[in-house]
């Protein structure tokens, strides 16, 4: 375990600076992304296995919408977290009724209990990959097992790679899809189904992705 | 003329043809007037040669030859007694030759003769010159003019394109209009209007067009196209003023970027019929020099039609420009066409160019278009060689994997020699197949042949072989290479 120790951590330092961009982003991310059919397509899969009051983490819940939002209104007990204060505010305005806490995913411990079901929509991403890695098994480990996990990423071959995203600096990071789905076994889950969606941005500071949504289920072990 | 007459009747006649030959409208009336001013009166045949060749003959028993050079005779003289030639010079330079002949029934020419035919030369002569010289600088200024008038626009995929093109005057004027392909299936739109009317603005439209469609090439934003221009119109056309819109519109993403240099405003017509008047960033004029441009971006839905004019759709005399657009805006609320409106304007007597250009935004659907940055490292070509297929397949395209998949690989390969940078890959679908590979590396590929001892610089070489069409431009922050095939 390592002890965090201020500003100095390169970690933290690597976290606010990818807060600082999407602080900057802040209500423009959902203008620019006003389509979320593949987003809502997977919340619904999981809701449908879900009993009402179910644990909901939503790792990198951004505005709220339409993740949180979508299990607040079915009935989810929604705990949101994210790395940007400015975004944050913006889910307790979209969603009042969750609960939305500044906590980087690798801090996550059993302090916020066991959760049912866990979505990291668009938001490991910013990671590197080593952390992405590391990433996946803190939710592994907050996760009931037989627990549903749902992901989304873009379709990149890139590592920690400095990219303008709606004219902020930020670091990105993704892969091919039958390397996402290697990462996703080995961190435990099994691949239940997978999407993918062609997705044009509604502005001209973003280029077109390919999105990729996976769903899971976390080992019984 | 044959030595019958009085002298001041024989004058009168020939003054009369002199001035009929000199007052005619084209030099092939003056030919025309000076064979029937000789024949029969003077002679039983003549003909008006130039480069050689017979312009008119009057010539019932064929005694004259089809082609006479002139054999540089300088004044008119008898060849034999019978035939005569005469010919015809202006400012010391020959413009062509007349032949009379007298048949056998008739006495030979006589020093008369000789005389009365240099004269009837010399107007004739001056008609033909003037009137191929006017004729050779219409030619000139025509070739010049249809040089500089835009052609039809493009066919490209995501919109529909409609225009009207009326210069006042002339053949061109000050209004241009042009739609350039940018890389990525986008399309810059452009209409600019000179001050002023006429050859003076033409020329100064013919830069500005060029400069527009070289800053185009170079994938400059909207405001920095604009900016520059500015800049150039200081040192292309001083003292002149431009106003001038220039939009990108990307079918992929849907969306027109448009700037204005105090420019009338574009009109917007939502596929639901609403009109809206566009306000893009108020902007000074082209050629003030040292203004900051800005641009607004606007969603393109699908069906809807952006309209850039100039200010001849819209100015009536006597009435306010603002008006003017809102009855335009009115016109095309209610369902006008670009043809009706511009008909309307045309019909009435103007003194302005009229340009407008109607932009059908169709769009591209997205599943039509699959992107991927990639870090350039020695594996990257064979999983671009995997993206194609993949992609390929799951758009029904199988037939056209191996060329595509070679292809994309050999565009690859050459990005990853040349960046360290991520690459961008983007396949698209319209009528073609187009694959595009981008990297940061701002200098463009030379397509070369191969030698049999190279190892390098295959892989263009195979691409200008296979594709149906490739090229490459310069994007903001890089270059890109792409090729298209035909989908079978």
């Amino acid at each position: 375990m390592t002890i965090e120790s201020g500003p100095d951590n390169p970690r933290q330092e690597y976290r606010a600076i990818q807060a600082e961009a999407f602080n900057r982003i802040g209500g423009r991310y959902d203008e620019a992304f006003p389509h979320k059919e593949g987003q809502l397509a997977a919340g619904e899969w999981l809701i449908k296995q879900l009993k009402p009051g179910a644990r909901v983490l939503d790792v990198g819940c951004g505005t709220g919408a339409p993740t949180a939002q979508q299990f607040a209104e079915a009935g989810c007990e929604v705990t949101g977290i994210d790395i940007s204060p400015v975004m944050l505010d913006l889910a307790r305005k979209n969603v009042p009724t969750g609960t939305f806490l500044e906590r980087d995913v690798l801090d996550l411990d059993d302090s916020l209990g066991v959760f049912d079901a866990v979505t990291a929509f668009f938001s490991l991403l910013m990671l590197p990959r080593a952390e992405i890695e590391q990433a996946l098994r803190r939710i592994h480990a907050v996760l009931a097992p037989g627990g549903l996990f749902s992901l989304s990423m873009v379709e990149i071959d890139l590592d920690d790679v400095p990219f303008q995203f709606l004219g902020a600096p930020v670091r990105v990071t993704g892969y091919l899809r039958d390397e996402l789905r290697e990462i996703i076994e080995a961190a435990g889950f099994g691949v239940l189904s997978e999407n993918h969606l062609s997705y044009a941005p509604a502005t001209t500071q973003a280029p077109p992705e390919i999105q990729l949504f996976v769903n899971c289920r976390r080992d019984q072990f | 003329m044959s030595g019958d007459g009085e002298p001041s009747c024989v004058l009168s006649h020939v003054s009369g043809i002199v001035r009929a030959i000199g007052e005619s409208r084209s030099p092939e009336e003056a030919t025309r007037l000076l064979c029937e001013a000789l024949v029969p009166r003077l002679a039983d045949a003549a003909a008006v040669y130039v480069d050689g060749a017979a312009w008119h003959r009057v010539d019932p028993q064929g005694r004259l030859p089809p082609c006479w050079a002139g054999d540089g005779i300088r004044e008119a003289a008898l060849l034999d007694g019978r035939l005569l030639a005469v010919p015809l010079r202006a400012y010391g330079k020959a413009v062509g030759c007349a032949l009379l002949a007298r048949g056998p029934g008739r006495s030979p020419f006589g020093e008369a003769h000789v005389l009365a035919a240099g004269q009837f030369a010399v107007p004739a002569a001056l008609t033909l010159f003037h009137g191929r010289r006017d004729r050779r600088q219409d030619e000139t200024l025509e070739t010049l003019q249809r040089g500089m008038r835009p052609g039809d626009p493009p066919e490209l995929p995501g919109l529909e394109i409609a225009y009207r093109y009326e210069p006042a005057a002339e053949r061109v004027g000050g209004d241009w209009y042009d739609v350039i392909p940018l890389p990525g299936s986008r399309v810059a739109l452009v209409v600019g209007d000179v001050m002023g009317h006429g050859l003076a603005a033409a020329a100064v439209m013919g830069q500005l067009r060029t400069a527009v469609q070289t800053l185009a090439s170079l994938d400059l934003p909207a405001e920095q196209v604009l900016h520059s221009l500015d800049e150039m119109a200081q040192r292309l056309a001083a003292q002149t003023l431009t106003t001038c819109v220039y939009c990108v519109y990307d079918p992929v993403l849907r969306r027109c970027t448009i700037a204005s240099a105090g420019h009338l405003p574009p009109i917007l017509l939502g596929a639901d019929g609403k009109a809206e008047l566009l306000s893009p960033p108020r902007c000074p004029p082209i050629g003030l020099g040292r203004t900051p441009f800005e641009t607004m971006e606007i969603a393109a839905e699908d069906g809807s039609m952006l309209v850039l004019y100039t200010d001849g759709l819209v100015e009536e005399r006597g009435q306010d420009i603002g008006q003017s657009v809102e009855s335009l805006r009115l016109g095309l609320a209610n369902g006008a066409s670009i043809e009706e409106l511009s008909d309307d304007v045309l019909s009435a007597t103007r003194d302005d160019d009229v340009t407008v250009l109607a932009i059908r935004f169709r769009g591209i659907p997205s599943e039509h278009v699959a992107q991927w940055l990639l870090e350039p490292q020695p594996t990257t070509p064979g999983r671009v060689r995997g993206l194609v297929r993949r992609t390929l397949d799951s758009w029904g395209l199988t037939s056209m994997i191996p060329v595509a998949e070679l292809l994309a690989g050999e565009l690859v390969t050459n990005a990853v020699r040349h960046t360290q940078r991520p690459i961008t890959i983007r396949l698209l679908r319209t009528d073609h197949l187009l694959c595009e590979v981008s990297d940061d590396d701002h200098r463009l590929p030379v397509v070369r042949e191969p030698g049999p001892l190279d190892e390098d610089g295959r892989g263009l070489y195979l691409v200008s072989q296979l594709a149906e069409h490739w090229g490459t431009s310069r994007v903001a922050g890089g270059k890109t290479v792409w090729f298209s095939l035909a989908i079978p």
